[in-house]
């Protein structure tokens, strides 16, 4: 069986003709060398093999060991918070700009009944993803059209409060703080959107005969998008609410 | 480990699904880089009539005041948006990151094909503009209000500027969508043995490039979204009270410093966007053509995550000119500054990765090499810049017109030439005339040179940048209209030597000679396929392993000068060589070490 070179070969014979030390980052510039049996260098500084965990010179099965559409998921939600961040900013800044004038919004119970029935919609995402781990995928669904429909009715909701406002008087152009008002939750209504798409694709799939772990993932994975959804609503209504 | 199925079960068949709606990164890839290119070549003409206009005024009928900002705007928004970033994440990452990973395809297949469609929508919407009543907008780039959405403000200010906010919006999504699938396959889709560490610099530079848009776009999202309410329903988010302008408008009491704020949080890490994949392939092909590992892998890729994410603290020194308090000032000239230091790092790191190297003069080589050239130019102009004292008078001048040309503009381009010319055989299987490249580099390079170095001592001079002519500026000496006259004659020099590439492809394409294998003798992993251009899944039925880093050239005591990542540290260090040289095709070479 052939030799496996240590690290301090191959990190020899590939510098030789770097003659300013090589690499940064190697502890000590180590000459050229193919000697055999030279012990590893203890920061192993082969090319680039170190770093991230890599201990194995042959290298291993890289890439993380969660989903990809994790992944995805979590990139996604972190330019989302921009979306969200970039709008709280720029009413705080515009707060303190000329034409403000604050709606009160603690007067209207609609948007409290829409946030409870938000909380619940994430809640029984909870308990369908529960479900799914521990009795299975199918056992989810009612959970998840539950959500969807609460969903649904926060969406409807969102839409009466824009209702309720425009009865007040309250347009989209009519004060700055309005304008934020619909542009906040019409920002966030979208998302909703996209949310209950993704919920309807999980009924439909949780109903087909699919294997367990695909099922449980989607559902997590719905649910960690609408506890996003649960927390941007209740960071930006606290916003709005105590201005 | 992939099955022959994973290998078949997605070959599409009909033209339709091969050609136009695929799903095959390669073709994605390669349709950002033919959409990107041709927008981009609108974009270069349309830089011809502002210097037509600017070296010989009053002579053409068809540039008139107000055509000229429209021409300007759509310029800087078609080169920074439409092109550069197009074809830097679309077009190399979308052809490069599975191949150099060792991927059969990107993460999520059927979000990369949506991401080109929208982005070939957004292009659409974008020239739509042109055929709208009143012109696309001429608002400059940057869009800023109250002028460029007020009805006697800026041209295209009617429908022009919706269309443009439109359009930026779909590119953004066509964005987002690109920049998930890209990062979410550099972390997920390597393959066995290369970790993080050990991805080419190209990589990196995507990689990052990917993360930061998708920080950053969000942020004209929302500021697009709200300049186009204030347009269309007249809120006033941007807009304050304007008791001067006839009509009776409603606006009140909104800032355009926010929209400035908004904008530049974005702006300004996009030319970090553009820049980092500029510089992973500058150094990845620096350090083939010079035959020597890059100088500093390490510290490369540290610089990189630095500037992107510094680059997230600077966006205000854009804004020195529309005054903020003094202390904003100083923090964002003092985070502005720090960004010197890791691209000194680079820069020291390219010249010593140079220093001593075996040094092909090669078309890709040139291309390189004139990169640094330009990118120093721009980078130290740069430090004039980033000093608010030094910025106020120089800032509404020519002086910033040449900056920010040489440092993202030529700079860019000319890595996306070095790119070209490099990766053109992997793509196509043929070879270009070299004779051709290097009158097109030369000509390009110096082209540029013309352009944009005078523009620096005009700036100093005072000449007003965004003036449609220089008429009623006083104090100009005459030497500014000789000037002004070169510059337009290098732009036409540096414009029509682009037909030199063009040429160059297509007579590649139809009559140039069979590439050979890995022609440029390269040691990463998208050289290394069975098929050269890859098939459909890249590798045939088993993936490729990794067992080095991406910069294995002249290694000691090895025959040939490079070893590619995937040969198998045995048969590397067999003593003679053999099987770990040649291109890499060889058994050991593809199968060695696999599962």
């Amino acid at each position: 069986m052939a030799r496996i070179l240590p690290h301090a070969e191959l990190d020899g014979s590939e510098t030789t003709q770097v003659p300013l030390g090589g690499r940064l980052g190697t502890a000590e510039p180590s000459p050229p060398s193919t000697q055999e049996g030279r012990p590893p260098p203890t920061n192993g500084s082969n090319g680039g093999g170190r770093g991230f965990g890599d201990g194995d010179f042959e290298g291993r099965e890289v890439g993380l060991s969660t989903p990809a559409g994790k992944v995805g998921l979590f990139l996604a939600l972190g330019s989302m918070s921009i979306i969200f961040s970039a709008l709280a900013s720029a009413y705080i800044v515009r707060m303190g700009l000329g034409g403000w004038v604050s709606i009160p919004l603690i007067d209207m119970p609609l948007l409290w009944i829409n946030t409870a029935v938000l909380v619940g919609t994430s809640a029984a995402l909870v308990v369908g993803w529960r479900r799914s781990k521990s009795v299975g995928p199918s056992a989810a669904r009612a959970p998840t059209i539950l959500a969807l429909v609460l969903g649904t009715a926060f969406l409807v909701g969102q839409w009466f409060a824009w209702k309720e406002l425009q009865a007040a008087g309250l347009n989209v152009a009519t004060t700055p703080a309005s304008s934020f008002f619909y542009l906040i939750t019409a920002f966030h209504g979208l998302h909703i959107v996209g949310g209950l798409v993704a919920l309807g694709w999980v009924v439909r799939k949780l109903g087909a005969t699919r294997s367990a772990s695909s099922g449980v993932l989607a559902i997590e994975l719905t649910g960690i998008y609408w506890h996003f959804l649960l927390v941007v609503w209740l960071g930006l209504f606290g916003l709005m609410l105590v201005t | 480990m992939a099955t022959q199925h994973d290998v078949d079960h997605h070959e599409p068949q009909s033209f339709w699904t091969k050609w136009v709606f695929s799903q095959d990164h390669k073709i994605i890839g390669i349709q950002y880089f033919i959409t990107a290119a041709l927008v981009g070549i609108f974009g270069m003409v349309l830089s011809w009539m502002m210097r037509l206009q600017l070296a010989y005024p009053g002579t053409f009928d068809f540039i008139g005041l107000n055509n000229y900002y429209q021409f300007m705007t759509q310029h800087g928004m078609i080169m920074v948006i439409y092109l550069l970033t197009a074809i830097l994440l679309g077009g190399f990452g979308n052809y490069l990151i599975p191949l150099m990973l060792g991927a059969r395809d990107m993460a999520f297949p059927f979000l990369n094909m949506l991401s080109y469609w929208f982005y070939f929508l957004s292009v659409v919407v974008l020239l739509s503009g042109f055929f709208v009543p009143g012109g696309p907008t001429g608002a400059g780039w940057t869009l800023y209000p109250p002028q460029s959405i007020l009805s006697p403000g800026t041209p295209g200010a009617d429908t022009g500027i919706v269309v443009m906010l439109v359009s930026l919006v779909i590119f953004i999504v066509a964005a987002t969508m690109g920049g998930l699938n890209y990062v979410t396959t550099v972390l997920q889709m390597r393959t066995k043995g290369m970790t993080l560490m050990r991805m080419p610099l190209t990589i990196w530079g995507i990689f990052l490039a990917s993360v930061i848009a998708l920080f950053a776009f969000p942020a004209l999202f929302v500021g697009g979204v709200m300049l186009a309410l204030d347009k269309v329903v007249q809120t006033s988010f941007f807009m304050p009270a304007l008791p001067g302008i006839p009509g009776n408008l409603p606006y009140d009491g909104g800032s355009p410093i926010l929209f400035q704020h908004l904008f530049w949080y974005f702006g300004h890490p996009e030319v970090y966007i553009v820049i980092l994949p500029v510089f992973g392939i500058i150094s990845d092909v620096l350090a083939n053509h010079a035959r020597k590992p890059i100088f500093g892998y390490n510290m490369m890729v540290y610089a990189m995550a630095f500037i992107g994410v510094i680059g997230f603290g600077v966006w205000a020194h854009h804004m020195f000119a529309s005054g903020m308090n003094p202390f904003f000032g100083f923090f964002f000239a003092t985070t502005t500054l720090i960004i010197a230091l890791p691209s000194a790092i680079k820069i020291y790191n390219w010249m010593l990765t140079l220093w001593k190297g075996n040094i092909h003069l090669t078309v890709p080589m040139l291309f390189c090499i004139g990169f640094l050239s330009t990118f120093l130019i721009g980078g130290l102009t740069g430090l004039f810049l980033g000093n608010v004292v030094v910025d106020l008078p120089l800032h509404e001048t020519y002086f910033v017109v040449g900056h920010f040309h040489m440092v993202m503009g030529v700079a860019a381009i000319l890595g996306i030439f070095a790119g070209l010319y490099h990766w053109w055989p992997l793509v196509t299987g043929k070879l270009m005339n070299p004779m051709l490249g290097k009158a097109h580099f030369w000509l390009t390079f110096l082209g540029s040179y013309l352009v944009f170095f005078p523009m620096h001592h005009l700036g100093i001079l005072g000449l007003p940048r965004r003036y449609f002519n220089f008429a009623s500026v006083g104090f100009l000496p005459d030497s500014v209209d000789t000037l002004n006259v070169i510059i337009t004659i290098g732009a036409l020099i540096a414009g029509f030597a682009q037909a030199l590439v063009l040429i160059n492809m297509a007579w590649s394409l139809v009559a140039g000679k069979k590439a050979p294998r890995n022609p440029w003798k390269a040691v990463t992993l998208e050289w290394q396929t069975p098929d050269v251009p890859a098939k459909h899944g890249n590798w045939g039925p088993t993936l490729p392993v990794v067992h080095r880093w991406a910069f294995s050239y002249s290694p000691a005591g090895h025959e040939e000068d490079f070893i590619p990542q995937n040969v198998p540290l045995v048969a590397a260090g067999d003593g003679n060589g053999k099987g770990a040289g040649g291109n890499g095709a060889g058994a050991a070479g593809l199968h060695g070490g696999g599962s």
